[in-house]
């Protein structure tokens, strides 16, 4: 589904470029659940910003679907995120003036979709995560665990092809952590969902299909 | 999709209120300013061209033109002038008047004096005109034996009559060596084509003729219908004495046109004037606006990289944005278009001029402030359109 080839990022500071990425080859497969491990400073932040569309590789080829994304417009992209791709955030990001409903259907507003549709789609992903009692409380009204899965079911409900996790559990103490983790493997089993998981906690690591390691932006 | 920037919008106004309200405050401020002084000077202009009207704008004065050797030995008569309401059928009234010189005899006092001629048009040519006691000269005095006349307001003060004890109405006076009867005693006008009259002594102008031995007619006074075409009317009368007697070029006296137009050239002075101060304290007003949008953009950078991240489009975060400061400025504008024309109606209640909102005005500040959120809300909206996704996500 997902094809990275010889992904190569490097930012420039002033006259010298700093590569980041060195030339990254990576295959995910519809219903994978990967890990990308890797310390900080590794590259792994840089390659889920790839992934997920919001930053673009320097040279390389990126295949989403067959398509490759290099010369897509910013528009372009924008779409493809909407559509294509789920983001869960170590803190988050929820929208802290909406409710959770209103935060989990956000991302349907940009499909130009029905208030009412909406909203039903957004409830409906609020219970499979398990908070559908929550729906008109506001962020600062949940704990950190139900803030997250408020996240998983906004990055769930445009039924995008990948959801991109960025230290999801980084956040949360280690039992609520877990639960997380519990729903993204659920998720994974029951729904197929492909789901790539960036993460430097062996533990989570353990617990996926697949595991790849980043070390001074290449792969291990 | 609109609609839901508009919810949005507000509710992200509602939310940051203490700026909201700060920002409307100046954009209230400042339109206001700017349409009050606009109104104002409005108010004031027709105020004063009122005033003119109400001395005359309807009001043309003419006189035969003695620039023109051929006018020689022409002249306005009598009869051709009172016939002019026929022959130019937007002359309302036409008051002929002869002027000249002479000497009373009054309660034992001699002096000299103007002498205008007029009949019975005069009040009907000049608003000014009003009678301090007695009657005025009618179609009816018919009595060859009785000649009466009319005393100006500064001729009351005269020797003789300032202290004259009996009754003036019905005393008689000696003028140039004539026997006349006082009839009345006139207000002092400021009407300026007549204010002659104040230190006149009017006689009914065929008694003046018929005594004077003359029939020249010295002057036109002429009031035309309200909304005719001065220009035409003026026109109509030249041709219609050049027509009556051969050769005769009549002139209009052009004073009172010419200072209604240099008083309108001076309010749209004054209304331009007050648009540019005004606008500047508009400009204060509309700087607060990109100021507090400046400030929301910096403020809701994660708010925008998170929308990036689940699809928003470079142009959906302008338009939240730029719609913020649209919504923003248009309600300050309302508010203030509001206070402004508020303060302009007190302004001329205080002055008792006469009130009244131009459609001008309220285009001015609709227009205005639909711009001011435009102009100065682009910027900080494009600002936040611009930013990095990436580097917006990462604020903490």
């Amino acid at each position: 589904m997902i094809k990275l080839r010889n992904i190569a990022k490097s930012y420039s500071f002033g006259q010298t470029p700093l590569p980041v990425l060195r030339g990254i080859d990576l295959d995910i497969q519809a219903g994978d659940l990967l890990a990308v491990m890797g310390a900080s400073g590794s590259g792994k932040s840089t390659l889920m910003n790839i992934l997920g569309l919001l930053d673009r590789p320097t040279s390389g080829q990126y295949l989403l679907e067959g398509k490759e994304i290099r010369h897509y417009s910013d528009d372009e992209l924008s779409i493809l995120r909407n559509q294509k791709i789920g983001f869960v955030f170590q803190s988050f990001h929820l929208l802290p003036r909406l409710t959770a409903l209103a935060n989990v259907g956000y991302p349907l507003i940009y499909r130009n979709l029905p208030r009412k549709d909406i909203e039903k789609r957004a409830q409906a992903m609020l219970e499979k995560v398990g908070l559908a009692d929550r729906a008109k409380h506001r962020p600062n009204e949940l704990s950190g665990g139900q803030q997250q899965r408020v996240a998983i079911a906004r990055a769930l409900v445009g039924k995008p092809s990948l959801l991109l996790a960025d230290e999801p559990t980084g956040a949360l103490d280690s039992r609520v952590g877990k639960e997380i983790l519990d729903l993204f493997v659920t998720l994974n089993q029951t729904e197929g969902i492909t789901i790539v998981i960036i993460t430097h906690d062996p533990n989570i690591a353990n617990r996926c299909k697949r595991c790849v390691v980043m070390e001074d932006g290449l792969l291990k | 999709m609109f609609s839901i920037y508009f919810t949005e919008a507000f509710r992200n106004l509602y939310t940051a209120k203490q700026r909201t309200l700060l920002a409307l405050l100046g954009i209230i401020i400042g339109i206001g300013a700017m349409i009050g002084q606009v109104s104002i000077s409005m108010i004031k202009g027709a105020e004063t061209l009122r005033e003119f009207s109400q001395m005359g704008t309807d009001v043309m004065v003419f006189r035969k033109d003695y620039s023109d050797d051929e006018n020689d030995n022409t002249q306005i008569s009598l009869i051709e002038a009172l016939e002019l309401p026929r022959y130019v059928p937007s002359v309302i009234a036409v008051a002929p008047m002869m002027d000249s010189q002479g000497e009373y005899h009054f309660a034992g006092e001699t002096n000299w004096v103007d002498i205008l001629g007029v009949n019975t048009s005069l009040p009907a040519v000049s608003k000014g005109f009003q009678l301090e006691e007695g009657r005025f000269f009618s179609d009816l005095d018919r009595d060859d034996n009785l000649s009466y006349v009319v005393i100006g307001c500064e001729t009351r003060e005269w020797p003789g009559f300032k202290d004259f004890q009996g009754k003036l109405l019905g005393a008689e006076i000696k003028l140039n060596g004539y026997i006349y009867v006082i009839i009345g005693v006139l207000k002092c006008t400021e009407d300026n084509f007549i204010d002659e009259i104040n230190w006149s002594i009017l006689l009914p102008i065929s008694t003046m003729q018929r005594q004077f031995q003359s029939t020249k007619v010295n002057r036109l006074v002429v009031r035309r219908v309200a909304n005719s075409n001065h220009l035409l009317v003026s026109a109509q009368i030249k041709q219609y004495f050049a027509k009556r007697v051969k050769g005769l070029k009549v002139k209009r006296l052009e004073w009172i046109d010419n200072w209604i137009k240099r008083e309108k050239k001076e309010v749209r002075r004054m209304t331009l004037l007050s648009v540019a101060i005004g606008g500047l304290s508009l400009l204060a007003g509309s700087i607060g606006i990109m100021n507090v949008m400046l400030t929301a953009v910096i403020e809701r950078r994660r708010e925008i990289g998170i929308l990036r991240a689940i699809g928003a489009r470079q142009r959906d975060i302008r338009w939240q944005f730029l719609l913020e400061a649209i919504i923003l400025s248009l309600i300050g504008g309302l508010l203030g278009s509001g206070l402004g024309i508020a303060s302009s109606y007190l302004i001329a209640w205080w002055n008792e001029w006469q009130f009244f909102v131009s459609y001008q005005v309220l285009l001015l500040g609709v227009g205005v402030s639909w711009g001011v959120g435009i102009f100065f809300g682009f910027y900080p909206a494009y600002k936040a359109a611009k930013l990095d996704p990436i580097v917006a996500l990462r604020t903490e």
